[in-house]
């Protein structure tokens, strides 16, 4: 600054007029209710802030948090009002995240004058999370203060689709839709369906649907788990893993553990804690996730051949003799092996010699009565697997063999510390993909790291459900919407299906909710589903139940606006880590207005506009469904302390938490507080801080009139289970049919699947598998199923932190492939499934194997109204157009924008790709054992974009969909054909309500069969 | 707050060499919105001043002020800058451990007790704000003496002690540094808007000294303007990469303050890998890397050029005080030289 200009500067410091003076804003100090209206505002305390407490974690980290018992008065200062020190004073309410199935502890600071919502932080005391949280755990506050949410309740106006709303009031909605139901449940029991996603809660709305009676539970389970879940509960009877990942030495992944899935944050954190103590992470992934860039040993298989990998590596520890022996021997169902293994031995493709050495030891084994020989079983076992070698896996998986060999190496030195995971990926993009849990676990078996510590327990180990205060009985009923009779194996409900279901005639719904679902976007094939939600003969009313808009809702007849994890009572438990909890998701502002003494008559009074929370409304409609108690369902939602009135939430969880949550109502009294007091201080409780084992329990009494099974299943009198017998004692066992770990699978053999590759541990062809995969035809696997760690579906479309994260889903391709199609990053490619197309930008990238194109499924929302239908910074502007020959196009008209509201946020919205909506060119791929949609999908051309193809436009002919549909289903075997003893499904196997078993017989007239 | 001088009444038209009282309440009133401005970052209650600034930070962008000066953009850099990437606090300069809090905390906050302050109120006393502040205090009892005929020089002595004992002891070196970051990088209005303002201080500064007989190397300055002793880090034999970093990132030794982002953007133009952590770490790690690749020189020329530019912020600053901190930058260079020569001889054992 030159010397004349410094004058100058310094001169103008003297014209300056009062103007200068500044406004200090005022602060707030009564109640506000501003989510979805306006930004919050806080008050200004009094008090100097409190001192935060320090936890030490298992890891050694330090971190430090607010003083449980300083939560019902917190101060401290506004860290947006940095430097001026602004306190603020707060009381700390915990809840659960919402926004995946981890159940995550989270920490509400609700303003002790306003009650507005300040932030949520993680809960310290959650033993699941630890007080520590993914990005979309805070996100909870996006959401809350959306001003894009749904506040009031909505009543379609003109066409289904049309985008016409009235608002209505609750009791006009709740009128309409209870009297439909009783309607409905007075002439049949298959007439409602509850359809929904992720559930967020444990028992609650299940306990409300089997008291309506009728069969009306559908799930989003056969998108996301059901072959898992086949592959574990076939071996085991629980259907889920759950691995001790803290304390393994070992620990092998089928997924992308440290970045997402179930349950992302609360086992990346037990992964790290194991990889410092020096565990080895294995990988089986073709993308180079996060999490495989992060292992020691990444295996990027071609997609289908990681059953076949993991055999190959069963075979390395049986050949060389590091395995479990006495493991095996005491817990496998080894003697129904070699006693009736042989007839699927022989029907076996096996080579001859191959064969002939497995049949030469289960020949000579004599039969169950005369104490068969481990030993034999042992020769039939290394025979049976010999051809697993580590070239043969090499070659079918497309990796280095010397990649496999160090994989063996490091699930032999876990010893019994192998941890263990699959959940979605390998088992949900393959047929026969629940091969490959069940081959995974029989790692576990092999090594002895079942239910170990450091090991891979069973989720029913780890998971506490609680029994609410009285229990409806189970219904007299089947849906085939649900269940039909092609899929008699199927974990869970065929919802994916359900489109074509009702598009063939199967049936229709008189009441159809979708509650935090959005089946249209997140299915296969989308515009069978718009068809079916826009046809009011197949679905008379539909009532989506959701806190944001969606695509599914704008064809709803009602939207019905819910809570987000501040704004409900749900209580939760997950199979994280060894020990067992439960936990508390609550109203925050609820809980925050009475503790200041204020009366909450229900959660209404506290949550935005007219938000309102499920378990609330489910004991409101159904109350109203049976207003006089004729029908025999108001009961269940009766007070017990108020006969004649609705129970309440207090009522409700105070008996839980009293009376059926071991543990708790001491640690209650320890601290002076009701058992309900306790939840509503902490948030959660520790029933086990670890639980090992515990299939080795003895079974104390077990004595008497007893019955033993061959494999040592004890029963009494009344046949019901006592436990398994193991060398002369007692035991809990397992929960399958012969107590045991069923390497052999006699269901998987008696219900139409008796061969080989079905009833043991093996390796099945993969709808993708090379053979199937024309390469030089230009044919590539299109793997769409891949997660993102900051987005859920879409769940978080409405989260704006979350979405500057990430919120494009370009597709993956190697620079192999890109050179061979002349494409670079950015440009556009049109991908071509059996049944559509759709135009995505490339990324080019050797973070995907040749051959394999890849994106994510999180993104690609869109709207059909620039001003309703979808918050505009989440998703974009777009029309539909449909052809009378069963094609339908979605044209993309804008991406997204920012817009002016109450929070300045919308308007500085700078992106404009929200990705493409790739699910809806997918056909249905029904697995015909455990029924889960198998997600990769044969992209049979993908070439370069031309002019005129703009990014994010899809195109399908839903004539080609119902075409791949019947071509999948005809691999069934139905119960029809196949059902042992005239039922629909094996009696033992899981389904989430289960009705009476009267109900399992097969139907007189089964659809398709005359 | 902005202060109350800032919003008194406005004055007759300035005369063109204003009397002694008004150059005060000038100064006063600059370093009131200058500490306000490193404080709390642009305002709009501040901008509502600075609009009537000539010369100021808005500076001679062509486009109107409102539409150059996004708020929401300042206050990001201003989080940025002064959050992120350099602490404004004199401790952080001048202290031997580079660590604030310490005996240079203390040091600020005896002199402001003995002009009769407390602690400001929402930063430590040795913060840019708080002593801008400190100091628009004192000139604006200066004018206030001086509006009522009473004697100014014992204010004005502590005016001359707060300038010689602190404040022009490190903004140069802050200012340097503040370029540094904003040079190597394409720089938006509201960056530039900080560059301005601290440009701006440090010359109020050393007009404020020439008046007040502060600032020079007469005896009332005794050795004020000296540093830390230096060290030389390479003297000891088994002196490894992270001696030579934990050394370089000590303003004082170094001659200046090495920034998280210009380490970061040396390893982005070298295209090597970086690691996580402090600076003293990204230092390391970079410097291992470029063990690992041959690249040690490169990564000391890129330093150099940093150290280079720091020189010419401080030589374009007419004070003695800019001496020392251009002294320590020689070293530095020199001390660049001899580690880029054993990168080149490839003495990895003495370096790593």
């Amino acid at each position: 600054m030159k010397e004349n200009a410094l004058e100058r500067f310094l001169g103008s410091m003297l014209r300056l007029s009062s103007s200068t003076a500044r406004a200090v804003p005022v602060a707030p100090t009564a109640e506000t209710n501003a989510a979805g209206t306006a930004m919050p505002t806080y008050s200004i305390a009094d008090q100097p802030p409190v001192d935060l407490t320090e936890v030490h974690h298992p890891d050694g980290r330090l971190s430090r948090y607010p003083p449980p018992e300083r939560w019902a008065d917190w101060v401290e200062y506004d860290g947006a009002k940095w430097p001026e020190r602004v306190p603020r004073r707060y009381t700390l309410v915990p809840t659960i995240c919402f926004n995946c199935e981890s159940a995550c502890g989270l920490l509400a600071y609700v303003d002790k004058s306003t009650f507005e919502v300040r932030k949520f932080e993680g809960n310290p005391a959650h033993p699941g999370s630890r007080g520590r949280n993914c990005a979309k755990g805070p996100a909870t506050h996006n959401q809350t203060y959306d001003p894009e949410r749904l506040l009031y309740p909505l009543k379609r106006v003109g066409e289904r689709g049309e985008g016409k709303w009235k608002r209505v009031s609750w009791e006009e909605a709740l009128t309409d839709i209870s009297s439909r139901m009783r309607e409905s449940r007075k002439v049949r029991r298959t007439g409602i369906m509850y359809h929904v996603g992720r559930p967020g809660e444990d028992h609650y709305t299940n306990r409300i649907i089997t008291a309506w009676g009728v069969d009306g539970h559908n799930s989003h389970t056969n998108i996301c788990s059901a072959a898992s879940r086949a592959g574990y509960a076939f071996w085991s009877g629980a259907d889920r893993p759950s691995p001790d990942h803290a304390n393994a030495r070992t620990v092998l992944l089928i997924s992308s553990h440290l970045e997402t899935g179930h349950y992302f944050n609360p086992h990346a954190q037990r992964i790290i804690e194991a990889k410092m103590n020096g565990a080895k992470v294995i990988t089986f992934d073709p993308r180079l996730s996060n999490t495989a860039a992060k292992s020691d040993c990444w295996l990027p298989t071609w997609p289908g051949s990681e059953a076949v990998v993991l055999l190959a590596i069963a075979n390395h520890l049986l050949q060389t003799g590091k395995w479990d022996r006495e493991f095996v021997r005491r817990w496998v169902n080894w003697k129904t092996f070699l006693h009736e293994g042989a007839a699927t031995v022989e029907a076996s493709s096996l080579p001859a010699a191959h064969k002939s050495a497995v049949l030469a030891a289960l020949h000579a084994a004599g039969d169950l009565t005369s104490a068969p020989d481990f030993g034999r079983f042992e020769v039939a076992l290394k025979a049976l697997y010999a051809g697993f070698t580590f070239e043969f896996a090499a070659a079918e998986a497309d990796v280095p063999v010397e990649r496999i060999e160090e994989a063996a190496r490091y699930v032999a030195q876990a010893g019994n510390r192998l941890a263990a995971h699959v959940w979605r990926s390998a088992s949900m993009g393959n047929r026969g993909g629940w091969q490959v849990a069940r081959c995974l676990f029989f790692l576990n078996v092999l090594t002895g790291s079942v239910g170990t510590e450091g090991g891979t327990s069973l989720n029913t180990w780890n998971k506490f459900v609680p029994r609410a205060y009285k229990s409806p009985p189970p219904f007299d009923a089947w849906n085939e919407l649900h269940m039909p009779h092609e899929y008699p194996l199927a974990f869970y409900e065929m919802s994916f299906l359900l489109p074509h279901f009702l598009d063939e005639g199967r049936g229709d719904i008189d009441v159809y909710f979708t509650r935090v679902y959005n089946p249209m976007w997140i299915n296969p094939d989308g515009f069978m589903w718009m068809q079916a939600l826009r046809d009011p003969e197949k679905i008379k009313c539909h009532v989506a139940l959701t806190p944001t808009w969606n695509e599914s809702a704008w064809f709803a007849d009602y939207v019905l606006p819910m809570g987000h994890a501040g704004e409900r009572h749900d209580l939760m438990s997950q199979e994280t880590h060894s020990g067992m909890w439960i936990g508390f998701r609550q109203p925050v502002r609820r809980v925050a207005m009475e503790r200041a003494g204020r009366v909450v008559k229900d959660t209404r009074e506290s949550n935005p506009g007219e938000v309102w929370e499920e378990a609330e409304f489910w004991v409101d409609l159904t109350w109203r469904m049976d207003p006089d108690g004729s029908l025999g369902i108001r009961q269940w939602v009766e007070s017990v302390a108020q006969p004649g009135t609705a129970v309440g939430q207090d009522e409700y969880w105070a008996w839980i938490f009293e009376n059926s949550v071991p543990g708790l109502p001491a640690a209650a009294k320890g601290e002076g507080l009701t058992p309900l007091g306790y939840m509503r201080k902490y948030g959660c409780f520790e029933l086990k801080e670890t639980n090992y084992l515990p299939y080795e329990h003895a079974v104390e009494g077990a004595t008497g009139s007893l019955h033993t099974g061959p494999e040592g299943l004890v029963t009494d009198a009344a046949g019901t289970r006592v436990g398994v017998e193991v060398d002369g004692v007692v035991r809990a066992g397992f929960a399958t049919p012969s107590g045991k770990l069923e390497f052999f699978s006699p269901t998987l053999r008696d219900w139409g699947w008796p061969e080989l590759e079905h009833t043991v541990p093996w390796t099945l062809e993969s709808h993708v598998h090379p053979r199937a995969i024309n390469r030089e035809k230009g044919e590539m696997i299109l793997l769409p199923n891949f997660r993102l760690p900051h987005l859920i579906h879409t769940r978080s479309a409405n989260a704006k932190w979350l979405y500057e994260i990430g919120h494009n889903n370009p597709v993956w391709i190697h620079p192999e492939d890109a050179t061979r199609l002349g494409v670079h990053t950015g440009e556009l490619l049109r991908v071509e499934t059996e049944i559509g197309w759709f135009v995505d930008r490339a990324w080019v990238t050797e973070g995907i194997k040749p051959g394999i194109i890849a994106m994510s499924h999180h993104l690609g929302r869109w709207r059909l109204q620039d001003d309703a239908g979808g918050n505009k910074g989440t998703t974009a502007l777009a029309s539909l157009d449909e052809d009378d020959k069963g094609g339908h196009t979605l044209h993309m008209l804008k991406g997204a924008t920012a817009w002016t509201s109450p929070d300045p946020d919308t308007a500085r919205i700078w992106w404009k790709d929200v990705g493409v909506h790739q699910n809806l060119t997918h056909a249905v791929q029904p697995d015909p054992v455990s029924g889960a949609h198998c997600w990769l999908q044969k992209a049979v051309s993908v070439r370069k974009a031309v002019p005129g193809e703009r990014h994010g436009d899809v195109h399908v002919d839903t004539m080609k969909s119902r075409e791949l549909y019947k071509r999948w289903i005809a691999l069934s075997r139905s119960a029809v054909d196949h059902s042992p003893n005239g039922e629909r499904r094996p009696h033992w196997l899981n389904r989430p309500l289960k009705p009476v078993r009267s109900a399992f017989k097969l139907p007189v007239k089964p659809f398709g069969r005359s | 707050m902005i202060p109350d001088r800032l919003a008194a009444a406005p004055l007759a038209p300035a005369p063109l060499v204003p009397p002694p009282g008004l150059q005060a309440l000038a100064r006063s009133r600059a370093y009131a919105l200058l500490g306000d401005l490193f404080g709390r970052g642009l305002r709009a209650e501040t901008l509502v001043a600075w609009r009537q600034v000539d010369g100021g930070i808005l500076g001679d962008d062509p486009a109107p002020a409102d539409v150059c000066v996004d708020l929401e953009a300042a206050a990001e850099a201003h989080t940025r800058f002064f959050v992120l990437e350099l602490p404004a606090f004199e401790g952080a300069f001048l202290a031997p451990d580079g660590l604030l809090g310490g005996a240079i905390t203390q040091s600020v906050r005896a002199a402001r007790t003995l002009a009769g302050l407390g602690d400001p109120v929402d930063v430590e006393p040795d913060h840019l704000a708080a002593e801008l502040a400190w100091l628009g205090f004192l000139c604006g009892a200066e004018a206030d003496a001086l509006r009522d005929g009473v004697d100014a020089g014992p204010i004005i002595g502590l005016q001359r002690a707060a300038l010689n004992t602190h404040l022009l002891r490190w903004v140069p070196a802050f200012v340097a540094a503040l370029d540094s970051i904003i040079g190597g990088e394409p720089a938006g209005a509201a960056d530039r808007v900080y560059q301005r303002g601290a440009n701006i201080a440090l010359q109020v500064l050393i007009e404020h000294a020439a008046v007040v007989g502060a600032g020079g190397d007469g005896p009332e300055a005794g050795s004020a303007w000296a540093l830390p002793v230096a060290t030389d880090v390479l003297e000891d034999p088994k002196a490894g990469l992270r001696a030579i970093a934990e050394h370089l990132v000590l303003p004082c030794q170094a001659g200046g303050y090495l920034t998280r982002g210009v380490i970061l953007r040396a390893a982005r133009r070298l295209e090597l890998p970086t690691t996580f952590g402090t600076r003293a770490d990204l230092l390391e790690g970079l410097l291992c890397a470029a063990a690992q690749y041959s690249m040690v020189a490169d990564v000391c020329r890129e330093l150099g050029i940093v150290v280079a530019g720091w020189a010419r912020t401080l030589e374009s600053a007419p004070t003695i005080a800019a001496t020392p901190w251009l002294d320590r930058g020689r070293r530095t260079q020199a001390l660049l030289a001899r580690v880029a020569a054993a990168g080149r001889a490839d003495d990895s054992d003495r370096l790593g």
